[in-house]
């Protein structure tokens, strides 16, 4: 059995213009790197719990990079209280631009949940000049209308509340999965046109590159019917749609799921940069074992243990 | 690389993760409890498989298939357990049965306290579904999520080795953020205390452990006349393992579950006792009215003592396990535990069979049957 324990990850601390920070870890591949692959933490989740996912993109060749978002649980700046579908986005753009500005290729996004909605926008939205856009966007179990998601999520249908005008102070707080988040989330996910599946479709419509939504049937906070609406406007570029049978937005330790999934997102990012298809590794039980305790570990040391980027990485 | 080319629309396909009314997709499904429906028709069906599929694998399991007998046939067609083969635990201790399937197994042992080690072959698959069992047991019982932190009275995996029962619990790491109070072989019963102490107004304590270090916690902070109050914190206490070498010193389980209360501030119907022993691959946890509820997927029946016949609901006698989630060695065991198993519906809502457990077997004349069992075994290795 292989083991996780020596794999050579990197942390680096980006800072935004405000001094903020946001704490990334790289972890190369083990064997030829293709391309990097960003993964933007779903709603409530941090860096390791994206562990497995990670090791097995790694043992396929994909380098990767985790953050955990500011204004959100995890080692980045600032309280999930003030959790913004904004800030998400602009975290992800600063991760993409710092790792693109690195890379001789182009990275893809992988975003999760929540995650893959501000994904969407960042992809649709393109870098800065001269940095190019994402080889391709993969959408794992992806919220394309936040009002439905988060309403769902919040089992009071907050976001509802807001528009209709039923909650108005953007400083009060719900619970949304256990976390208590301002209704500012509310208020300006209204303002910047996150709501709904229109904006979805038209930010996924502009996206150049490839895009794959992988969803689940039995998903409680995405409706599938959902996500082929919001891929459904024609691109030039190819746009699919996997829906998980017999599976809920509750993927967290199910073994068949999570490798069916990591199948198909190495597949489908190798056909993104040109890469041949076929085998993918998987992380056998004790790797997973290893290097899900090894990140929880570093986690609650703040990563003290693990050496800052360089650029020999 | 994919390159921008004439229109196209979005392309949709589905896909199944595992065979349609597999047993692996009743281990890992979360959506719906499947305590509250009659599973009666799939665990045959599941049994009949995984008989066929050890029977194809397994010397040991042939060799007492053949001694009684037995066909995959007949017990699709008569549903009749009484007739499917068992390995006794004494089996497993003398002998490693495997069922030869593809990659490396983890051999996992016993704690052995009354003599010889069982050994029991796992592979990825196997050690998967047991976590699986353990997840799902979790989401119907013990409201199950992530963000809980876990406080093990037992060694982290590293120390843990092959020692079933230390590493399963030291599996909780894999779950939840995850502190260990065994290190060296030392409860460090002062730090466990500390930690719970620290616990923030959100944190949501799950404390794991046999039920002689549990007991000694609470005795420790009885000792200081220390009192916490964790019923905030959505807490919950599990147990597993038995007593075994702190039996001297047991407690009954009412006074288990008032100590906690009045010492962690934890409610008794919070404290919840596991059951699992290293042949079997699945938990049976307890509800809230801390009765065990057999898994869907898993059966056990009730054997004469004389001559292993079935016995019937409510009847005292040894316990068997037909657990179709191995799939690296054959989970078909009787074990050395006598106890009973009711079919009515349990108070808490929850069909399907409740299993208690009364004592161990420890009688040369209760030992009877499970030795005459060894002796196919036993032919197997000349």
């Amino acid at each position: 059995m292989t083991t996780a324990l020596d794999v050579k990850y990197s942390k680096w601390n980006l800072k935004s213009g405000n001094g903020e920070l946001i704490a990334l870890i790289t972890s190369p591949a083990e064997r030829v790197v293709e391309n990097t692959v960003i993964i933007p933490p779903g709603y409530g989740h941090q860096i390791y719990h994206y562990a497995s996912l990670s090791r097995g993109l790694n043992l396929s060749g994909f380098r990767t990079v985790r953050f955990d978002f500011k204004n959100h649980v995890g080692r980045s700046t600032g309280e999930i209280r003030y959790l913004t579908m904004d800030s998400m986005a602009e975290d992800i753009e600063a991760a993409y631009s710092a790792v693109a500005a690195r890379d001789d290729v182009p990275p893809l996004l992988l975003g999760v949940s929540l995650a893959a909605r501000a994904a969407v926008r960042c992809a649709a939205d393109g870098p800065g000049a001269g940095t190019p856009g994402p080889a391709g966007l993969v959408l794992l179990l992806p919220t394309v209308d936040v009002q439905y998601t988060v309403d769902q999520a919040s089992e009071v249908g907050i976001v509802s509340q807001w528009v209709n005008g039923e909650a108005t102070d953007p400083h009060s707080t719900c619970k949304v999965v256990r976390h208590d988040v301002e209704l500012e989330f509310c208020r300006s996910a209204m303002a910047g046109g996150w709501l709904g599946t229109d904006s979805t479709r038209a930010e996924i419509a502009r996206t150049a590159c490839p895009v794959v939504a992988i969803c689940a049937e039995q998903d409680d906070w995405v409706r599938p019917a959902d996500v082929e609406s919001a891929m459904e406007a024609k691109s030039s570029w190819s746009r699919e749609v996997v829906v998980i049978e017999a599976t809920s937005h509750d993927v967290f330790y199910n073994p068949p799921v999570a490798r069916l999934m990591l199948e198909m997102i190495v597949n489908r990012m190798r056909a993104m940069t040109g890469a041949p298809t076929g085998e993918v590794r998987h992380p056998e039980f004790d790797d997973v074992v290893q290097t899900v305790e090894t990140e929880r570990r570093w986690a609650h040391q703040d990563y003290a243990d693990v050496p800052g980027y360089t650029a020999a990485d | 690389m994919s390159t921008a080319a004439e229109p196209r629309t979005v392309q949709v396909q589905r896909v199944r993760p595992s065979p349609p009314g597999s047993v692996e997709e009743a281990i890992y499904s979360t959506s719906e409890s499947l305590y509250r429906s009659d599973c009666a028709a799939s665990r045959l069906r599941w049994t009949v498989d995984a008989a066929a599929w050890h029977l194809d694998r397994s010397a040991a399991f042939q060799r007492i298939a053949r001694a009684r007998s037995f066909r995959v046939e007949d017990l699709a067609e008569s549903g009749d357990y009484s007739s499917v083969p068992l390995l006794s635990t004494g089996t497993f201790k003398k002998t490693i049965i495997p069922s030869s399937t593809d990659g490396g197994v983890k051999y996992c042992r016993s704690s052995g306290t009354t003599g010889t080690q069982s050994v029991v072959p796992r592979d990825n698959e196997t050690l998967e579904r047991y976590v699986g069992s353990i997840v799902h047991g979790l989401h119907e019982f013990v409201d199950f999520h992530q963000d809980r932190k876990a406080f093990v009275l037992g060694p982290p995996t590293e120390e843990a080795g092959d020692l079933w029962f230390a590493y399963s619990i030291s599996l909780a790491e894999v779950l939840h953020d995850t502190e260990y109070f065994v290190h060296g072989d030392v409860f460090e019963v002062d730090r466990l205390i500390d930690a719970l102490s620290a616990l923030g107004r959100y944190e949501c304590p799950v404390i794991v452990g046999p039920p002689g270090l549990l007991l000694d916690l609470l005795q420790s902070m009885e000792d200081r006349k220390m009192k916490l109050e964790l019923g905030a914190n959505d807490p919950y206490v599990l147990t597993a393992g038995g007593w075994k070498r702190a039996q001297g010193r047991a407690v009954s389980r009412a006074e288990l579950n008032s100590v906690a209360e009045a010492t962690l501030g934890v409610p008794g119907e919070r404290v919840r006792d596991l059951l699992n022993m290293v042949e079997l691959n699945s938990v049976i946890f307890e509800c809230e009215r801390q009765r065990k509820h057999v898994p869907p997927w898993l059966t056990v029946t009730v054997r004469s003592p004389r001559d292993l016949s079935l016995a019937g609901p409510g009847e005292t006698g040894i316990l068997a396990f037909i657990d179709p989630s191995a799939v690296s060695y054959p989970a078909f065991v009787l074990s050395d535990d006598l106890g009973k198993v009711y079919e009515n519906p349990c108070p808490c809502g929850r069909s399907g069979r409740v299993v208690e457990l009364t004592r161990r077997l420890n009688r040369v004349e209760e030992r009877g049957c499970a030795l005459k069992m060894d002796r196919y075994s036993a032919r197997d290795q000349k």
